[in-house]
């Protein structure tokens, strides 16, 4: 086999090895406070504890984390971060910097989001999204962050749905109010792009199917 | 808080989340609770970071539902963080957007952690042994 067909072979492997989701995050948005035991209970028992990312200490900085092929490597292809809405007075796991609750043998696998993530404003009503610190329990310049990038409409008090005649804008690469615009707007504020962004309907990349320039994690 | 009240659109309403009432018997229950998972639930808000690029399906949108893609689609899209709204549903851990409408129709945390799992494990072996990332649903073969 000719080198050049060996190369491409091992490329094209490569590529696809990537552009599998080799590693998986979720965040739980612990909404009605409940005990992080009972999530443990429910993590250990499908047996997820055994496949989530333990980091040795906490919090952990974004120029902190392992790279992907180094979780890869130690099978543990799963990151669980947990919203933290609760009162620590009141509920005491959430403690800053520490892990929300622990699998067998106290190996600490849920991260509380926002010692490690900071977030920008969530249910934006202007297209012209922002990238001011919003939430945040640590330091931001250290911290991993997320942008919220989906555009809402308030129909009434407190109520908000989201902008879908607005989609192709808000989702797309480039342009305004899109993800690119926002990023932009990061990558000015704080020198760095986000780690995460979050956006309504998921057919973003029908948006940005001509891009280049974005790559699988 | 305020992540819930506020970050939470309205409606409930990936399109499959309307379509039947199950009966309260807890085999049926947790069937349908897979079934709609895997074929239809667009698990709230999830998060996206940057991937790979695929074809143009889409299901239509019906209403201001926060996704309109399944989540083996948006994996399948490069969907690399999912964020699970967590509630206290008469004990159990359900997965439903701002309130819990219907408790039977909702996702127990650990039917989506199943399918997290088996999403994972077919992801790797495929990605290594097949070289490919774009198949069809496996969601049969591992249910």
């Amino acid at each position: 086999m000719p080198i050049q067909t060996k190369v491409s072979a091992l490329l094209t492997q490569l590529i696809s090895l990537i552009q599998s989701f080799s590693v998986l995050s979720i965040l739980i948005v612990n909404i009605d406070n409940l005990p992080a035991t009972r999530y443990a209970t429910v993590f250990s028992a499908v047996g997820l504890d055994k496949l989530a990312y333990s980091p040795t200490t906490l919090p952990l900085p974004a120029s902190g984390w392992p790279t992907m092929g180094s979780l890869i490597d130690s099978g543990k292809r799963l990151v669980v971060f947990m919203d933290n809405t609760a009162d620590p007075t009141t509920v005491p796991y959430v403690i800053d910097g520490e892990p929300a609750f622990r699998g067998n043998g106290a190996r600490a696998y849920c991260l509380i989001e926002f010692t490690n993530i900071w977030e920008t404003a969530f249910d934006v009503t202007d297209p012209a999204f922002d990238c001011q610190v919003n939430r945040t329990r640590g330091d931001t310049s250290t911290q991993m962050y997320l942008i919220n990038h989906f555009l809402d409409v308030q129909i009434t008090s407190g109520v908000f749905v989201p902008a879908t005649s607005l989609l192709n804008q808000t989702n797309a690469a480039t342009g305004s109010g899109s993800v690119g615009a926002q990023v932009s707007t990061c990558l000015t504020d704080h020198g760095r792009p986000p780690n995460f962004i979050l956006v309504d309907v998921g057919a973003f990349r029908i948006s940005v199917s001509s891009e280049t320039d974005i790559y699988p994690l | 808080m305020d992540m819930q009240s506020s970050a939470v659109v309205v409606l409930e309403t990936s399109p499959s989340l309307v379509l039947i009432t199950p009966m309260p018997l807890e085999p049926l229950v947790r069937l349908i609770n897979i079934f709609i998972f895997v074929l239809g639930l667009t698990i709230h808000s999830s998060w996206f970071q940057p991937g790979p690029i695929r074809s143009a399906f889409q299901m239509p949108v019906m209403i201001e539902a926060d996704h309109v893609l399944i989540v083996l689609r948006q994996l399948n899209d490069g969907i690399r963080m999912l964020q699970l709204q967590a509630h206290n549903v008469d004990g159990a851990i359900k997965l439903c957007h701002s309130t819990c409408v219907s408790p039977s129709l909702n996702v127990l945390l650990s039917t989506a952690l199943i399918f997290i799992i088996a999403a994972l494990r077919w992801r790797y072996s495929r990605s290594v042994f097949k070289n490919r990332c774009d198949s069809p649903n496996p969601f049969p073969s591992y249910i």
